[in-house]
């Protein structure tokens, strides 16, 4: 029970923050277990002040926690609301993580005199970024797929945020084969062109017919060329002959100049 | 005119699962009725803009859907609730509606969040918001999908069955929020409730096996039961359905016997009649 009550004069004192540390504290602690005071000190607070410092308040107790994916795409530039869209991984992308690091696991521990492993790792290798695409949208690896495809935000941007995932891991792919395949550095990158070619017509087709059964078809389709061509030819590498470079080249820029197009015609249209 | 369709269909594969339909609507609640399968829910999310109709035109808010600009317009202004929807892992209440805002193009953090505090505040989530959502109960959950259709007060609301797992109580807080939104704006919202229908929907269309049976008032759907209900100890072989009533008894509607005292009929019994009976598109009566 308390009975000494803090006069007016010094609670508005207080409430206006004229009060020296030493005694904003003493008021303060009084102010803790006396309510009377409390009402005196409610009634004359400045109002727009207390609206201020509880909005501020409700501001940091909501904030949600920022990821260090997040972090560092806002420190390459990303705007904060867009490393938020890119940064939270599906768990479909997550297993997607998961078997590429099994795959350059693979063929890391892979004796290199193996050649049956290096083939298959070079037949793999380009479905990584084609399937890190594919699981970036749809229905049937988001769950809240309805809800995104109602929202304005456009559709191949989300994508390609989601998407960003599969650099990193690709780069992170193109080393592991500098390490691996026999002729070094060099040879390690052909199936990149191949990759990106394929992830771009997965991006392309993927709003008529779907990002997963446009993967899964080129992948297959893939997979049949590249070991056709290593039961025709004796090796792999015909897969990633300069002809073959060539066409997927040509890929990338129809598809991007596709693209270019159509953003061109929807802005008229608008 | 806020809604305007024209001959819409869809079909999926050699299944049709939307005959032509031409639906035009203002502001005000428009409820959708109609059995499971019935083309409710392909009717939606076509209004959603979330599936593209096999045929005919979609106008929404004064846009056509058919071209991305149309529908990119469109979206900016709408509040849609799917009849299911799942959940990013790990999310929490509030997360889950500020990851929508994004996709609703709030880039600035200080306004997106004040507007998603708003909507948590409107269905009642406040407390809960910093909460797992795998913690928290159907009906939350269904409020928070609710929630996130509210964010930035869209012209048109798309309700796909949205009191699916909410009990009485937040049922009927629902349908003051809605009542409440209806003014200045267009609300579409399907329903298996038929008193959700009379609490809420001026207007009131069944869709029964891809097609509109009924478009009117819910007084006029109940009329079309007029002299066609009765009750009796045991079932006549004139009805088309027969439920246990309060009073005891059976609850018939079809074509009564002689002698029957017919009673007055509900929306419930005009709605089972039309869904339940020939299956032929009924005129509205005058």
């Amino acid at each position: 029970m308390i009975a000494w009550h803090a006069d007016a004069q010094l609670l508005a004192a207080y409430a206006d923050g004229l009060l020296d540390l030493a005694r904003t504290t003493s008021v303060e602690q009084h102010l803790l277990g006396c309510g009377t005071c409390r009402a005196t000190v409610a009634a004359v607070a400045d109002r727009p002040l207390l609206d201020r410092v509880w909005a501020e308040t409700l501001d940091v107790l909501d904030r949600p926690p920022v990821s260090a994916a997040e972090r560092i795409l806002t420190a390459v530039g990303l705007a904060p609301s867009a490393a938020r869209l890119a940064s939270k991984a599906s768990s479909a992308q997550r297993a997607w993580l998961w078997s590429c690091a099994l795959l350059a696991a693979f063929a890391i521990a892979a004796p290199r005199t193996e050649g049956w492993v290096i083939m298959w790792f070079l037949v793999l290798a380009p479905l990584v970024p084609v399937i890190g695409v594919a699981l970036a949208y749809g229905p049937d690896t988001d769950p809240m797929h309805e809800v995104v495809a109602a929202a304005p935000y456009s559709r191949l941007r989300l994508i390609l945020l989601r998407s960003l995932l599969v650099i990193p891991v690709t780069g992170a792919l193109v080393l592991v084969t500098g390490l691996t395949v026999p002729g070094g550095p060099t040879m390690s990158a052909l199936w990149l062109l191949p990759g990106l070619a394929l992830s771009a017509m997965t991006l392309a087709l993927e709003a008529r017919l779907g990002a997963l059964p446009v993967a899964a078809a080129l992948s297959l389709a893939w997979i049949v060329f590249a070991v056709g061509a290593r039961v025709g030819t004796g090796t792999v590498m015909t897969a990633y002959g300069p002809a073959v470079q060539l066409v997927c080249l040509t890929t990338l820029v129809a598809v991007a100049a596709f693209a270019a197009y159509g953003r061109h015609q929807a802005g008229r249209s608008s | 005119m806020d809604i305007h369709l024209t001959n819409v269909s869809k079909t999926y594969g050699r299944r049709r699962a939307l005959d032509p339909v031409s639906l035009n609507a203002g502001h005000g609640v428009l409820g959708l009725l109609g059995p499971n399968g019935a083309g409710k829910t392909t009717l939606l999310r076509i209004m959603a803009t979330v599936i593209a109709p096999t045929a005919g035109q979609v106008r929404l808010l004064g846009h056509d859907c058919a071209l991305p600009a149309g529908r990119a317009a469109i979206r900016r202004r709408l509040g849609y609730v799917p009849q299911e929807c799942g959940f990013p892992a790990g999310f929490t209440g509030f997360e889950y509606v500020d990851y929508v805002a994004i996709l609703k193009e709030w880039a600035d953090r200080r306004t997106r969040h004040d507007e998603v505090r708003r909507v948590l505040a409107v269905m009642g989530l406040t407390d809960v918001a910093g909460r797992r959502i795998r913690r928290l109960s159907g009906g939350m959950r269904r409020r928070l999908v609710i929630a996130q259709a509210l964010l930035g007060d869209p012209a048109l609301l798309v309700l796909d069955e949205p009191t699916v797992g909410l009990d009485p109580e937040q049922r009927l807080r629902f349908r003051d929020t809605v009542s409440g939104l209806a003014e200045g704006r267009s609300v579409v919202v399907s329903t298996h409730q038929t008193e959700d229908v009379v609490a809420l929907c001026p207007r009131v269309v069944v869709l029964h096996e891809g097609g509109i049976r009924y478009d009117g008032s819910p007084s006029g759907l109940a009329a079309m039961a007029d002299g066609r209900v009765w009750t009796a100890a045991d079932r006549d072989p004139g009805a088309v359905l027969a439920w246990r009533s309060e009073g005891g008894g059976l609850r018939q509607i079809g074509v009564p016997p002689a002698g029957a005292e017919p009673v007055p009929p509900s929306l419930e019994d005009g709605y089972l009649l039309l869904v339940g009976g020939t299956g032929e598109r009924q005129e509205v009566p005058a």
